[in-house]
């Protein structure tokens, strides 16, 4: 037998040195890029531009009004007086590519798409869409923006930060504060209509207006309760102590089924619904300039001890941890989960899901004494988006279509972007109700086409498929906990940590909370969580925010 | 009488030598061969169930069936009736028919260049295979190599940068070494060139590893959908599975509180579990066919004769 060509061992560590020395070199380029990568991008001791001037749009009149402070406008039926909220086609005719993330499956292609092909000729452009799932959004994105042909118009969100985003957006992004600053919004009345707390929560770079912001109402999160089972154990919620409502949501929990419901990521309410009746802040806290982190506040190591006694007593199910979106849903709406700590989006699709078993409703956070109760106030966005740099025309049509995307509730536009094409998409019920038609609802609708990321107006309470009383209920909560709501100061301020590293100082907080929560270890040990997460970049983070607060 | 009974214990077929097992030990065996397949089985049948099941029944069972009350084809109907399916399952064939073929060839001639003694420039080649083996690429590096060769929004990209798996390579060169080299020298001697003695005399003789290396290709083509998404823009031009994750994902990872709509209209879970089912026929129908050319390839070279 002839001796194959075998590789000997020592040309294999040959082998192996040279691919270290490949690896390593990756990482000091990155080192140098660092130190160059043109500075900070922080919004301290900048020359900073006016927000965008406030110019409400005067449509219909809602039926439950809504509040500058944060409450929503409450449409009980659809109006029948739509207005034109546009009054040219925005676009060149020109193509526009578009990148947005998407939870839907995917379209049709334009030509075979109704759907798509309204949008097209409404807007005037040949749009074409890079659809990123979710799940994929940061790898996507990440090699997008390593290439250099970025597409015209980029959604930045659904709570996913780009690899240092705001590096990214003022280095290849094109400023937009010559277009929107101050009174020159005008020129996109639509625009113009997104309301002030939108674009705060947004956050200007270096000073400057980078983004269109896609609007979220104030209220961010909520405990949806089974109104009926909550009466049957004699809870009243309008003004219980932490104790009453212990004792309530163990009366629930028997049978399989239990009190508390929470999806995985929202980690049993704590952060959303249980810290603030603690009374403990949103995130972060400023004091005398220094920013303190929520978790390092007596208050909430407070509210994790007593979710943490909830989950003992058998008032959470078992696996809460794992629990995913979907069957936390499934789990509410059969009954299984009494109550569902989830974001107020969730309210059309529970009040649907449940299909008239029983009221649903929302829970006023309950007394526990210190600063609360309170509850916890969005950051009034849900991302926003960028454009690329191109020439002043060219900006400004992306802008006009942005415009267009961004037409209020009660006129033809938004009817277009959220209803689609009567005859086709919907057809309109004798009191005027766009019902959709099964095209909508078997894939040409915009969550599959999510044009509504690219550009949105702000929300109403106005649901299709969901009773005017349900629509009071959510109304009259808003009513009463707008006031107790608590803002997160930290929203729109750029740290360059947590740009970095915010993920990884995130994790180990919330590793620290489901392991004390669900009695892996004992209590004492959120100390030492605490501890870590100041060491690993945690204090760094709250100086760079209080340096750009005050700046 | 004794010896009845030992002849009653020892089986038909037993070997004298071999006494029959305790019926412990039976029983024992065949709870575990029950508990091993209602492991595989179980989940199995949950999925078909559920994808059969009427919504309504899944929603109030707490999100899967065992067994459909009201038996419906709906979710399969929804999802084929799109269009997008039918065509991302055209894309995702045609990959796996072209890749497949592509990788193998281009497998077969390295692998076999590779196997052969002295040649010129063997050694370092191979350091230079087994080196992409032991570092490969990350994503931003292999999405701007296929940027910058003009392959992006291609079908080739899902193909040209996964052409030669170097796993399978090896295998393939480890199977042609243990050929006899008489062989080829007899092949020599009767005046075959090297392009002969490949194909009359190495790929006769390699079916199997054929076999085996062609299916996993053929399983990674498949199932791949990574690659799609970074490289492929237009979702018309998606292939199955990257189709079919979405299925599966959405309204699933509602990070944010406020995309509710999107739980709203997202796939029921019928209709998830119809797209897992739609995602393994083409695999379960192809395994028992090419199943005992599998075992004969995995113990190839297990013992040496």
């Amino acid at each position: 037998m002839t001796r194959s060509p075998e590789l000997s061992r020592r040309s294999l560590l040959r082998a192996i040195g040279m691919g270290a020395t490949a690896i390593a070199v990756p990482s000091l380029l990155a080192a140098c890029g660092d130190g160059s990568s043109g500075g900070s991008v922080s919004n301290a001791g900048t020359d900073k531009v006016p927000w965008p001037t406030y110019q409400p749009f005067a449509g219909p009149t809602p039926d439950l009004p809504g509040t500058a402070e944060g409450v929503q406008a409450g449409y009980t039926k659809y109006p029948s007086n739509l207005v034109n909220a546009v009054k040219a086609t925005p676009g060149d005719k020109t193509k526009v590519k578009a990148v947005a993330v998407t939870y839907g499956t995917p379209p049709k292609p334009a030509d075979q798409n109704k759907l798509w092909k309204a949008i097209n000729d409404a807007l005037g452009i040949d749009l074409e869409l890079t659809l990123v799932p979710d799940a994929d959004f940061d790898a996507k994105m990440a090699t997008l923006t390593a290439g250099d042909d970025l597409p015209d118009i980029i959604s930045i969100g659904g709570g996913h930060r780009l690899p240092r985003e705001q590096e990214f957006v003022s280095a290849k992004c094109a400023d937009l504060s010559e277009y929107l600053a101050g009174d020159k919004i005008k020129a996109y009345p639509n625009l113009a209509n997104l309301p002030p707390y939108t674009w705060q929560g947004m956050g200007r770079i270096k000073g400057r207006i980078f983004g269109i912001p896609l609007e979220r109402p104030l209220p961010a999160y909520g405990m949806f309760i089974d109104r009926s089972a909550f009466a049957s154990v004699g809870a009243n919620d309008s003004s219980w102590s932490k104790d009453e409502f212990a004792t309530a949501v163990k009366a629930l929990s028997k049978n399989k089924q239990y009190g508390l419901g929470a999806q995985k990521a929202n980690q049993f309410g704590l952060r959303q619904f249980h810290a603030a009746a603690f009374g403990a802040p949103n995130d972060w806290k400023v004091d005398g300039g220094k920013f303190i982190r929520a978790d390092t506040l007596p208050e909430f190591k407070d509210a994790l001890a007593f979710v943490r006694e909830l989950f003992a007593a058998g008032a959470y199910y078992p696996d809460t941890m794992s629990l995913s979106v979907t069957d936390t849903k499934t789990f509410f709406n059969n009954g299984t989960f009494k109550s569902m700590t989830d974001g107020l989006a969730a309210f059309q699709p529970a009040v649907i899901g449940v299909k008239g078993a029983y009221p649903v409703d929302l829970a006023l956070p309950y007394n526990a004494g210190g600063g609360g109760p309170r509850i916890i106030a969005g950051t009034g966005n849900f991302g926003y988006t960028v454009l690329k740099k191109a020439p002043a025309e060219r900006i400004q049509m992306l802008l006009r279509v942005l415009d267009y995307l961004a037409a209020p509730f009660g006129s033809k536009e938004y009817e277009l972007t959220h209803f689609g094409v009567e005859g086709v998409h919907f057809t309109r019920a004798g009191d005027g109700t766009p019902t959709p038609t099964p095209l909508w609802t078997n894939g040409e609708n915009n969550v599959n086409l999510p044009i509504i990321y690219l550009a949105e107006a702000p929300r109403v309470l106005y649901f299709s498929g969901v009773d005017a009383e349900s629509v009071k209920r959510l109304h009259a909560w808003e009513t009463k906990t707008v006031p107790l709501g608590v803002k997160n100061p930290a929203a729109g301020l750029v740290s360059d940590t947590r740009s970095r590293s915010g993920v990884t100082l995130d994790k180990v907080l919330n590793d620290g909370i489901n392991d004390i929560v669900t009695g892996r270890v004992p209590l004492t040990n959120w100390d030492a969580v605490i501890k870590k997460w100041r060491d690993d970049g945690g204090d760094k983070m709250a100086e760079e925010y209080a340096k750009e607060y005050a700046g | 009488m004794k010896l009845q009974r030992r002849d009653s214990r020892r089986g038909a077929g037993r070997p004298a030598w071999q006494e029959a097992p305790h019926p412990l030990t039976s029983t024992a065996k065949a709870v575990a061969i029950v508990v091993v397949l209602a492991l595989v089985a179980v989940p199995f049948l949950v999925v078909i169930s559920t994808s059969l099941a009427d919504p309504a029944d899944v929603v109030a069972n707490g999100g899967w069936a065992i067994w459909p009350e009201h038996p419906t084809l709906a979710a399969y109907k929804e999802i084929l009736s799109g269009g997008i399916v039918g065509r991302a399952t055209v894309v995702s064939l045609g990959v796996t028919v072209v890749g497949t073929a592509l990788s193998l060839a281009a497998t077969v001639l390295l692998a076999y260049a590779l196997s052969r003694p002295a040649v010129f420039g063997g050694k370092p080649i191979m350091l230079v295979v087994l080196f992409t083996f032991l570092f490969p690429p990350g994503i931003i590096p292999a999405y701007l190599v296929v940027k910058e060769t003009g392959l992006l929004n291609s079908y080739a990209a899902l193909i040209a940068p996964v052409l030669v798996n170097t796993f399978n390579l090896v295998v393939m060169r480890g199977f042609f070494q243990s050929l006899p080299a008489e062989l080829y020298e007899a092949a020599r001697m009767d005046g075959a060139s090297e392009l002969t003695m490949l194909w009359r005399i190495t790929i006769p003789l390699s079916r199997a590893v054929l076999a085996v290396v062609g299916l996993f290709y053929a399983v990674s083509y498949w199932n791949s959908w990574f690659n799609a998404l970074i490289y492929i823009d237009e979702p018309a031009r998606w292939p199955l599975q990257l189709v079919l994750r979405t299925y599966v994902l959405a309204g699933g990872q509602l990070a944010d509180p406020s995309a509710g709509e999107a739980g709203l209209l997202s796939a029921p879970q019928t209709v998830r579990m119809a797209v897992v089912v739609l995602a393994t026929i083409p695999i379960v129908l192809v395994y028992p066919f090419l199943q005992r050319f599998f075992v004969k390839g995995v113990l190839s070279g297990a013992i040496k004769s």
